[in-house]
């Protein structure tokens, strides 16, 4: 998912009206970090929150162990939970697309007359996805479901997929029929470096330039990452222009405190960055490895 | 072929040191006396891995005499002997590859007319790390010096960086041989640092090194060095400036001139490097933990570093050919 072009990816602090965006996650807190904000920045504005789903709201991202007063969310059609079956099953239990197509767009009207300036709605799809003919019937739906959201003003969307349990192959063409990619908003950026955690290897992404200016950055995310899960790290360095001498020693730090037998990788390593590296040499850099190729999968 | 190979030197019972010899040698004959005994011993040893790096034109001659040997086991000096921070890095990896075989190297450095008495100067420490570098190994060198056509200057390095000599098949102890913490201290004595007569001057006041790194490279590009001789010119520099802004004293600055040939650029500091040793930033570090790993890197990285830690100041000259 990493060696998708940039343009088409948004982190969710800057989703706007008329985005239909997918999430493609491989782990809870990857759909945590996309939907709880996206859900909260909506409560937290004049915005109304459509959440399509059987669970109880104190289960949902960005809504469990929150301080906001859910039922009076509730009670004031600010935050609406529409079980599927009121909003996209038919009485028999079966998906219908042309259903959700008219939720979508009763919503939508009904926020408008209500007086919220946007409307942001979320579903996971694993579950349509991993029935039969569920894919069909979904790529079938995308486009009045993109007819609901991409040339309104005020309603956007975030499909909600699972990668590892809908498979990859059913994921790209999924991604094909939406304009946004939703990731996590970045952990750091001062306009030179940019620091976010990336999940599908996990790790973190790491884009501009670093430099000692910038190291207790990387190394306070780095941290907080290696603390998070057990085993190896990866760095995508795709698009890092620049890593100073200081910066490799940093790494080699790190490395050293990963658990017996974990390895730092580095994935996309540019020519440029690895000529460095191949200078000094890789056996000098304990426990960091050249990761995945620039254009190649992720291992 | 009636020459039997050099006695060894007196070892220390049981592990065997570090063996670093100067073959000084006049002429094909006088070369083949010596050296094709000395090959064949380390290819009759099991514990030993042969590396022959001679100068092309001794190069066949002395493959004639082994065509069994492996052929990667011949190496023309001219494709190995490029810049003496990177050979000396290749060596050890390829010492360190061999383990637990020790290498046994007929190793001839390649000595360029057109060098100037500093580049030469540079590769004859570079004889003179091999004592310290290799001093833990159980390494055998033998380097050819051609007496017919090297300089006395050259003849006289070679003496003052290998422990051993050989002629005419003796073995004789260096008479003028000097460690190489003391022979590095002389290069650095000989040096001179010629003010530039006309040079940019970059004041670093910061902690963000981005406008440096901008600056610099765009200066790169405008005297014509490219592509990835720039890229590894503003790492090294900026590696510099990171070190003079942590550990030196303001004002830091950058200065940047043209040589010839050649672009340099000098970061300078206020501040006096009290443990600055000759051999600093030479010897290749294990990993990037140990200490003298960022100059290290910073002389592979460029083709040559002067470090002039004084009274006045700190000021490391950073030089690349254009």
């Amino acid at each position: 998912m990493e060696n998708i072009p940039w343009f088409d990816e948004r982190p969710v602090s800057e989703v706007r009206p008329g985005d239909h965006g997918l999430l493609g996650y491989v782990d809870a807190e990857e759909r945590d970090r996309v939907v709880g904000p996206f859900v909260r920045a909506g409560l937290a504005t004049e915005e109304k929150v459509v959440y399509i789903t059987d669970q109880p709201a104190e289960s949902l991202p960005g809504l469990e162990r929150c301080s906001l007063d859910l039922a009076r969310l509730k009670s004031s059609r600010q935050l609406r939970l529409l079980s599927r079956r009121e909003a996209c099953l038919s009485r028999a239990g079966a998906f219908e697309p042309a259903k959700l197509a008219d939720t979508l767009d009763r919503e939508r009207e009904s926020a408008f007359g209500e007086g919220y300036r946007a409307v942001r709605v979320t579903m996971d799809s694993t579950w349509l996805l991993t029935e039969p003919g569920g894919a069909e019937a979904m790529l079938s739906c995308e486009d009045r479901v993109d007819r609901a959201i991409s040339p309104s003003t005020m309603a956007m969307g975030v499909c909600q997929v699972d990668v590892r349990r809908c498979g990859t192959a059913q994921f790209g063409a999924l991604r094909d029929s939406h304009e946004v990619l939703m990731r996590v908003d970045a952990e750091f950026d001062d306009g030179i470096l940019t620091i976010r955690r990336i999940y599908g290897p996990f790790g973190l992404k790491l884009r501009g330039e670093l430099d000692a200016s910038r190291h207790s950055h990387v190394s306070e995310h780095l941290l907080r990452a290696m603390a998070s899960r057990r085993g190896d790290i990866h760095l995508d360095v795709a698009e890092l222009d620049f890593i100073d001498i200081g910066g490799l020693n940093l790494l080699a730090q790190h490395a050293a405190e990963l658990p017996r037998g974990g390895a730092l990788y580095l994935d996309h390593l540019r020519p440029d960055v690895e000529n460095v590296i191949t200078m000094v040499g890789w056996n000098r850099l304990p426990r960091l490895r050249p990761g995945a190729r620039t254009g190649g999968a992720a291992r | 072929m009636t020459a039997s190979p050099p006695p060894a030197p007196p070892a220390a019972a049981g592990a065997r040191a570090l063996e670093h010899r100067a073959f000084l040698f006049d002429g094909m004959p006088d070369f083949l006396d010596t050296a094709v005994p000395f090959v064949r011993e380390g290819l009759e040893d099991p514990d030993r891995e042969v590396v022959v790096v001679v100068a092309q034109q001794r190069l066949e001659p002395l493959r004639e005499f082994f065509p069994e040997a492996p052929e990667g086991a011949f190496v023309a000096a001219e494709t190995f002997y490029e810049h003496p921070v990177r050979t000396l890095r290749s060596y050890l990896e390829l010492v360190k590859a061999k383990n637990p075989r020790s290498v046994h190297a007929l190793a001839e450095p390649v000595w360029r007319e057109e060098w100037t008495p500093r580049e030469t100067m540079e590769w004859a420490r570079y004889e003179s790390l091999i004592n310290e570098v290799f001093q833990g190994t159980r390494a055998s060198a033998l380097c050819p010096y051609d007496t017919s056509v090297l300089p006395e200057q050259i003849l006289e390095y070679a003496r003052r960086t290998h422990p051993w000599l050989v002629r005419d098949g003796v073995h004789v102890e260096s008479r003028r041989f000097t460690p190489p913490r003391e022979f590095s201290a002389d290069v650095d004595r000989a040096r001179e640092f010629p003010t530039p007569p006309e040079s940019e001057y970059l004041p670093v006041t910061g902690h963000d090194l981005h406008e440096l790194r901008q600056w610099v490279g765009e200066r790169a590009d405008r005297h014509g060095v490219s592509g990835r001789n720039a890229q590894n010119l503003v790492t090294a520099v900026n590696e510099v400036a990171a070190n003079a802004l942590r550990h030196g004293v303001p004002p830091v600055g950058v200065r940047l001139w043209t040589d010839g040939a050649d672009l340099v650029c000098e970061v300078g500091d206020n501040g006096y490097w009290r443990d600055f040793s000759p051999l600093t930033g030479f010897v290749p570090p294990q990993t990037a933990l140990d200490s003298g790993f960022g100059l290290w890197t910073v002389r592979l990285l460029v083709d040559l570093v002067d470090v002039r830690a004084g009274w006045d100041g700190t000021f490391v000259r950073m030089r690349v050919s254009r």
